[in-house]
């Protein structure tokens, strides 16, 4: 999810090429922009699991922000990060959504934000892999996404891009015991995408 | 492992753990006329216990000071244990005993309540939370203190064990099963010690047992509130549940005619009432329902 942020750092170079290359007028992609942000109102950071391996069942977090920086020069040193207010679970029902910020889950009083930071950006077809440093549920390990540039288009906001990362996480990698102690119930994959629409800075 | 077998963890363990050191403490001195039991069998039996399902439910914890709160209860299984075994074998009103809780007092919330302090309080508000909660349990241990000297046989145990099932029960409709079944755990061995209790007339919390159950206790209800979504006047009631038999019975006059084990029943499941049928109430969506 986190990732997508990363996508649009290192998409931001391909958005500056692609602005370039089909409006004659436009500014250089470096003096466009440096940093990006995500305009979290176009945004969404969505996951799916198994339900007890029947079903997919699907979720959302609802606040979030996120920031990149990117080279338009080399797309691989830029930078993407992004936080998850854990709190903002969303599963269409509310009993459902407090066991899931309590201790038996998120912890979100405890471990109230979920952040992802990137370390490295590398081309992979006309996609993207970016990895990084997702610390959730108190514990960070390294992860991999892809991201995708979805579009790119100049408004009378400014320069905004949006870009689709993917990625699977086991949340047993991240100490939810109660998905340890009770397999089969809920996931232990979740499979996360995270769609934003960034604003040049 | 299905709901059974998660509550069944909870448990088992604190039951076979308890029921095996008060065995081994009091049963060959369960003759009234034998010497006195070996103190130590109440605190081992209630803080082992209960550390017993910590580890079961949730792993051994890493070492690490900063650990997840779930896990930061089986250290203080482990300090009241061993504090308790420290109190059951010297005199309580030594200057070193009484140190060693105030260390305790403060450790408590100070450790505990780490991610309050960085994430929902400022810092003066943190220092004065965790202050006054060590005051707070300061004070409570006292009142604990008090009830021991002043109750022996099950009647004491037994409003410990409602107090603590209650907590259990509320915890879980607060929304955590995780710190519901270590306060169930906790009720299991107090249930122990109740029963063992029956059998020894005279067997009595005061010598150690105080301590691993009053952190035990006050640390599940400290989860529950900054850790989880309890309400704050739902945990006050179910520490009420734990000392309100001790305050009035024999100091109110109605209260000494009624039978002694009827009116401490009464008074301890009177404070639960209110916290358990109100948060029933709000989760009348079972938070678990869509794991059934």
């Amino acid at each position: 999810m986190q990732l997508s942020l990363l996508a649009c750092a290192a998409t931001g170079a391909l958005l500056l090429s692609s602005i370039g290359t089909h409006a004659s007028d436009a500014p250089e992609p470096a003096s466009i922009t440096s940093a990006w942000k995500v305009d979290a109102a176009h945004s969404s950071v969505v996951f799916h699991t198994q339900h007890m391996g029947i079903a997919k069942f699907y979720g959302r977090f609802n606040a979030f922000e996120g920031e990149i920086q990117y080279d338009a020069a080399s797309p691989t040193s830029s930078s993407v990060g992004i936080t998850i207010d854990a709190s903002s679970i969303d599963t269409n029902s509310e009993g459902r959504d407090k066991h899931l910020r309590s201790p038996d889950f998120f912890s979100a009083k405890e471990f109230p934000e979920i952040r992802f930071e990137s370390a490295s950006v590398e081309a992979a077809g006309d996609a993207f892999t970016v990895e990084g440093e997702l610390t959730l549920h108190g514990v960070t390990k390294t992860i991999a996404a892809t991201f995708e540039v979805v579009g790119v288009a100049e408004t009378p906001r400014g320069t905004k891009a949006g870009f689709e990362a993917k990625l699977t996480i086991d949340m047993r990698d991240f100490g939810f015991s109660f998905v340890e102690k009770n397999p089969g119930a809920v996931g232990p994959e979740v499979h996360v995408v995270v769609s934003v629409e960034c604003v040049g800075e | 492992m299905d709901f059974v077998g998660i509550a069944l963890s909870g448990i088992v363990p604190p039951l076979v753990v308890s029921a095996l050191l008060l065995t081994i403490g009091w049963w060959p001195f369960r003759r009234r006329d034998a010497q006195a039991p070996r103190a130590w069998a109440a605190p081992l039996a209630l803080g082992l216990g209960t550390l017993s399902a910590c580890v079961v439910l949730n792993g051994w914890p890493s070492l690490a000071l900063d650990v997840e709160f779930k896990h930061g209860l089986a250290y203080v299984a482990a300090v009241g244990a061993g504090l308790g075994c420290f109190e059951a074998s010297r005199d309580r009103r030594a200057r070193t005993t009484w140190l060693l809780r105030g260390v305790a007092c403060v450790a408590s919330p100070f450790l505990l309540l780490d991610f309050a302090r960085e994430h929902q309080w400022g810092s003066v508000e943190g220092w004065l939370w965790t202050g006054g909660l060590a005051l707070a349990l300061m004070g409570l241990l006292k009142t604990w203190d008090a009830m021991a000297r002043q109750r022996t046989g099950a009647l004491l145990p037994t409003v410990w064990t409602i107090a603590a099932g209650a907590s259990g029960a509320a915890l879980h409709l607060a929304g955590s099963s995780s710190f519901g079944q270590i306060a169930g755990a906790l009720a299991t061995s107090l249930g122990v010690a109740a029963a063992i209790a029956l059998l020894r007339p005279d067997f009595t919390l005061v010598r150690g047992a105080v301590v691993p159950f009053g952190l035990l206790l006050t640390a599940l209800l400290f989860g529950g509130v900054f850790a989880s979504e309890l309400p704050r006047a739902a945990a006050l009631a179910l520490l009420a549940a734990s000392v309100l038999p001790g305050l009035v019975l024999g100091r109110i006059g109605p209260a000494r005619t009624l039978p002694r084990w009827i009116a401490a029943l009464v008074l301890a499941f009177a404070p639960t009432a209110w916290p358990l049928w109100s948060l029933w109430t709000e989760s009348a969506a079972s938070p678990y329902a869509a794991y059934d």
